[in-house]
């Protein structure tokens, strides 16, 4: 087990050269650059290319990504060409914000999804089914900036229960933590569901209600822990997007994190912010997805018997 | 009697794989009206010309008009450049249609291809697949989308590889999760004891065992590249205008939330009843195809 | 199964509808929510209120929350000049002089007095006035701070007519320019040229640049984020009303305005035009509306093989309805442009006579162009409201058989192909200031802001001849001669000047809205009543 968490971190290292290269390139080739975000309006078009020089614009690009890459192997991610700051000190400022949200926006959808993709399985083709379905895809269908909106204007402006933008206290995060998290319920409870529909008719639970298992101890002890599995994923894989930041969302609470920063560095094609942050992010982020293969193992002991099986196999 | 048991054989073989599903699902409520709604959509999209002329119906604009309130003359209101918000709506289930379609069908097929591979043969296969699809997930779609515009101009299409690319990724993941639940089970080693290729395991005796989650996926996965695109309109990188698409028509429309909900509303509950529909339809199907199901 | 579809449109429904009744009751809860709250309270609230207010002298809010719609990136005030920084930038520096940029008219700040000692040589004279660090400002932080302007991104190119900056005695400064410069005062009162603290900027080259002479200290500054200040006890002028400023960045106009009809911010910058009548319709916040000299345009390159075709863009001038485009843009909040030039510009004429909209013309204009067939043209624009303008630009040149399509690209590309003359038509839109040299931002040959790559030899005459020209009239008449080149060239069709809105709580005052966007919020205070 252990072995094989070395190894993934490991793994860690082709996948960040991967997405620099990847991100490097693709920043590259996009038209525009920083020069043009950062020089005055009174610069002629020489002024322009001597800027371009200076910040060595005239070295191909691959040049520029070993340059770069240089300074990571001395863990030194760059600095940012509009602020100044190091990437490293702006992503770690925001990383807080975007975990609080990420988290919080888990969550609701975690308590929202679970137990209505219970009842909607229990109850599969009745009334309350179609009910929870609906409920479910209402989430999904609206994007977030409208939701978002609706929301400031009915909590913050109508009824001035909580603040309409901002962060910083539990009051700050729960508006938007509701927005995001609505988003991801669809998926939730139709996953929810649909593993659940599959469990529910296993053997094992004839058994364990041939055996006079409570109903209630069926669905909760024996299915649920069966239909995991597929939950894991979901919420995992949706950890990880919402790592990469909440765009929209941060737009409209004014909540910096990750995302914003993300998208304005792509937007002034500040390079160095963009290829740091996002390698930053793509560690964040893979170590979250380690953890939920890790969960796997926990949740079923035949996954755990694989990954035990490869220490075999690579010690022999 | 002997007879009668030799027909009803007989039925059972003339219906193919495909003809039993379809028998099935006919009996499902819900899904022949997913099927329904997604038909009419369909038609609607293919057919919104012979109803609306593109140029005055649906980009020719009137200032004079702007922003009326639902009405007779214009059910659903008319928008800042005074069109008509219904017959962009009709004429917008076109590209919405055609971009979350188009963007899922192509994450789905590469992304179950990977991502079988991947849960099945594991090892080394796994590994690579899986890191390439972690660095696909670390590249914004924004710049994504960014980097393929610029690469070949702003386009409809360009905009379904964006949305698509970025849902590679999740695919892969779902599919090799689910892969790995089944590869263990006791009659893939049976089918693999008959000398099955690995091919012919994976395509008949895997993947139909983990087609549940593969179609939630989808049906929602549309929804979410429909929103996906509105997201990218909302940063220009979306449907060019003056094409209508549902997303972007909800991303301009956005301003005017307080004053002029209506704006967001109708393509909101486009997107909406779409959803639905297919996730009736995959629902449906997803009982239908299921082969623990069969009686 | 038709209960979900039902379900589903009922809900959306009920959504929206809670959306929309509440935006009446927002507008109705002004004159009903105070009542309602403070009734039961009324008893004791009322004589509280009655011997306070008149008793005591007007009280201030201690803190206040400015709503910005763009972010401040950095507070090295040489490094950037726009409006978004010089909000804070002014809040913090102090300059040698300040100008009213309404009228171009020239202020004493930390300089108290100055004379021109010959045509290119000029002095001031400092006051007695004192850092946020505690340390005096002398004639040498001045040097300083034009000397460190020679390689400030931002101040490296306004230095230029600057040939040496001298330090006469502890309070005098001499500045030296390479030629006769009549806009150099003007120059000198931008943001950029804030004056440093040597001191502080050598002792620490990170953050140094952020201790001013100004009203306001900075106390934490999260780039990107928010800018908190504090007063600053010792400024020259007397500490300001407000104790605590805090400039945050709400990128979402709609939120923006909301979080001040809530309270909890007390400055709105431009809420959206098309809520304009509910910042007027809520009593607890005003509406500031001041003219600007910001001014939409959709300009041609001339370097581009279609668009330097000059009769093919009078045709095009002649198409183009403004007032429709100023309807859809901007709700009709502006001013229709006439001649491509700042309102507040020197040499601004009132009445300019342009192309006017009529198609006739155009189509007449069209066939001497060689395009009585029509032509296909690109123009490009970047993502935002410019694209309902290009949508509109659209649908008008269909009329005479011009087909448009709308390259949509981000601000960063969209100011590397301009700069790179990559394209045919496209929008945009810049803010004049007052002097009469602008015209050199915008037909001047290699400036980045001629993105029309627009070069008429008459025109690069006049403007070296008009700015050293200290004769007024001499000077409109040749800026005049300049515009009427420019209409008939027409490298550029100038649409309109936006209105420029500020959402403010009712009882803020000591603020200062100039046209050019630009605002000074030194003295700001909300009355608590």
């Amino acid at each position: 087990m252990y072995r094989y968490v070395i190894k993934r971190l490991l793994m860690l290292i082709p996948v960040v050269i991967g997405v620099s290269f990847l991100v490097f390139m693709v920043i590259n080739l996009a038209p525009g650059d920083i020069i043009s975000q950062i020089a005055p309006e009174d610069a002629t078009v020489e002024e322009l290319a001597e800027l371009r020089a200076e910040y060595g614009f005239d070295k191909p690009t691959i040049v520029r990504y070993f340059n770069y890459m240089k300074g990571m192997l001395r863990g030194d991610l760059g600095t940012s060409y509009i602020t100044g700051e190091p990437v490293f000190e702006s992503y770690m400022r925001r990383l807080p914000n975007t975990l609080a949200l990420a988290l919080a926006s888990i969550f609701v959808s975690v308590v929202i999804s679970i137990p209505l993709g219970i009842i909607s399985a229990v109850k599969q083709g009745t009334w309350k089914d179609n009910v929870t379905m609906v409920v479910a895809l209402l989430g999904l269908s609206m994007p977030n900036f409208w939701l978002g909106l609706l929301l400031i204007i009915l909590f913050a402006l109508n009824w001035g229960l909580l603040p309409s933008y901002g962060y910083g206290t539990f009051k700050h995060l729960i508006l938007p933590a509701i927005t995001v998290g609505t988003g991801l319920t669809a998926m939730l409870t139709r996953t929810t569901r649909s593993s659940m529909l599959d469990v529910v008719r296993q053997d094992y639970l004839r058994t364990a209600r041939a055996k006079g298992v409570s109903e209630r101890d069926v669905i909760y002890k024996h299915a649920l822990k069966n239909a995991l599995i597929p939950i894991i994923t979901v919420v995992g894989t949706q950890l990880a997007s919402c790592l990469g930041g909440a765009l929209i969302t941060e737009t409209v609470f004014a909540w910096p994190g990750v995302g914003r920063l993300i998208l304005d560095s792509v937007n002034s094609r500040d390079i160095p912010m963009v290829t740091g942050c996002i390698i930053l992010k793509t560690i964040t982020i893979s170590i979250i997805l380690l953890i939920v293969d890790l969960l796997y193992a926990v949740v079923d002991p035949r996954i755990k018997a694989q990954y035990a099986g490869r220490r075999k196999k690579s010690n022999g | 009697m002997a007879d009668k048991n030799v027909s009803v054989a007989a039925k059972y073989k003339k219906r193919s794989q495909a003809g039993e599903i379809w028998h099935r699902m006919r009996k499902n409520k819900g899904a022949m009206l997913g099927l329904v709604i997604v038909a009419l959509l369909v038609f609607v999209a293919l057919f919104a010309d012979v109803f609306l002329d593109y140029e005055t119906d649906v980009i020719g604009q009137n200032i004079a008009q702007r922003l009326q309130h639902p009405s007779a003359q214009h059910i659903m209101g008319t928008d800042d450049v005074g069109r008509d918000v219904f017959a962009r709506l009709l004429y917008g289930a076109r590209f919405s249609l055609a971009v979350g379609v188009a963007a899922v069908a192509f994450a789905l097929v590469v992304g179950v291809l990977f991502g079988s591979v991947a849960g099945f043969f594991g090892g080394r296969i796994e590994e690579v697949i899986m890191r390439i699809s972690d660095m696909l997930a670390a590249v914004p779609s924004i710049l994504m989308a960014i980097a393929i515009v610029s690469a070949i101009g702003q386009s409809t299409l360009n905009l379904m590889i964006a949305v698509g690319v970025t849902s590679v990724p999740q695919f892969i993941r779902i599919t090799r999760a689910a892969v790995m639940t089944v590869r263990n089970q006791e009659y893939i080693e049976a089918a693999q004891s008959i000398g099955l290729s690995k091919f012919e395991i994976i395509w008949s005796h895997v993947l139909p065992n983990c087609l549940s989650p593969i179609i939630v996926q989808t049906t929602l996965r549309v929804a979410s590249a429909i929103i996906s695109a509105s997201s990218l309109s909302f940063l220009g990188l979306g449907v060019p205008s003056p094409d209508p698409e549902w997303g972007s028509m909800l991303s301009t429309g956005r301003k005017f939330i307080r004053g002029y909900s209506y704006l967001t509303v109708f393509p909101g509950l486009a997107i909406m009843i779409t959803v639905l529909a297919l996730n009736l339809l995959g629902d449906g199907l997803r009982d239908a195809m299921d082969p623990k199901l069969k009686r | 199964m038709k209960k979900i579809i039902t379900l589903a449109l009922a809900a959306m429904m009920l959504l929206s509808m809670a959306a929309c009744s509440g935006n009446k009751t927002a507008e109705s809860a002004p004159t009903a929510a105070p009542a309602a709250t403070e009734a039961p309270a009324e008893a004791t609230a009322a004589p509280a209120e009655a011997t306070a207010a008149p008793a005591a002298d007007v009280k201030y809010k201690e803190s206040l929350v400015i709503g910005l719609k763009a972010q401040i990136t950095t507070m090295d005030i040489q490094s950037v000049s726009n409006v978004a920084h010089n909000h804070p930038f002014r809040l913090t520096h102090a300059n040698l002089v300040t100008m009213n940029l309404d009228n171009g008219e020239i202020y004493p700040d930390l300089a108290e007095s100055w004379n021109w000692v010959d045509n290119t040589t000029i002095e001031f004279k400092l006051r007695d006035a004192k850092f946020h660090n505690g340390e005096p400002v002398t004639a040498q932080d001045v040097v300083y701070t034009f000397e460190r302007g020679r390689d400030g991104i931002a101040s490296k190119n306004k230095m230029k007519p600057a040939k040496e900056v001298i330090a006469v005695d502890e309070h005098t400064v001499r500045m030296v320019l390479e030629s006769p410069n009549v806009d150099w005062l003007d120059t000198i009162a931008l943001p950029v040229f804030g004056i440093l603290s040597e001191k502080a900027c050598k002792a620490d080259p990170d953050k140094g640049y952020m201790i001013g002479a100004g009203p306001f200290v900075v106390d934490e500054f999260v780039s990107k984020d928010y800018l908190k200040l504090v007063r600053f006890e010792d400024y020259f002028e007397g500490a300001v009303p407000t104790k605590s400023l805090t400039l945050r960045y709400i990128p979402e106009a709609s939120a923006r305005l909301i979080a001040l009809q809530t309270g909890e911010i007390d400055v709105c910058e431009n809420p959206d035009t098309i809520e304009v009548e509910t910042v007027r319709n809520d009593k607890n916040v005003k509406l500031i509306e001041t003219d600007s000299t910001s001014c939409q345009f959709f300009g041609f390159n001339c370097k581009n093989e279609l668009t330097s075709n000059k009769k093919l863009r009078q045709a095009i001038a002649c198409a183009v309805n403004k007032n429709d485009i100023m309807q859809a843009t901007v709700n009709g909040y502006g001013r229709i442009a006439d001649s491509f030039w700042g309102p507040t510009q020197f040499g601004a004429i009132e009445n300019f006579q342009t192309w006017p909209h009529d198609i006739e013309m155009a189509k007449q204009l069209m066939k001497e162009a060689g395009f009585e067939n029509g032509c296909d043209l690109e123009i490009t624009v970047a993502s935002g409201a410019r694209v309902v303008t290009a949508q509109i630009l659209q649908a008008e040149l269909k009329e005479i058989g011009i087909n448009v399509k709308i390259n949509e690209v981000d601000s960063a590309a969209m100011t590397s192909i301009t700069n790179e003359a990559k394209h045919q038509g496209f929008v945009f839109g810049i803010a004049f200031n007052t002097a009469g040299d602008e015209v050199r931002r915008i037909y001047g040959e290699g400036s980045s802001t001629n993105r029309s790559h627009y070069r008429n030899e008459r025109v690069l005459e006049l403007m070296d001849i008009a700015i050293a020209e200290f004769d007024t009239e001499a000077r409109k008449a040749e800026y005049k001669e300049i515009q009427e080149i420019a209409k008939d060239d027409i490298p550029v069709i100038p649409l309109y000047y936006e209105k420029n809105f500020w959402a403010v709580n009712k009882n803020l005052g000591g603020v200062t809205w100039y046209a050019s966007s630009n605002v000074d919020f030194s003295n700001v205070y909300v009355t608590v009543d």
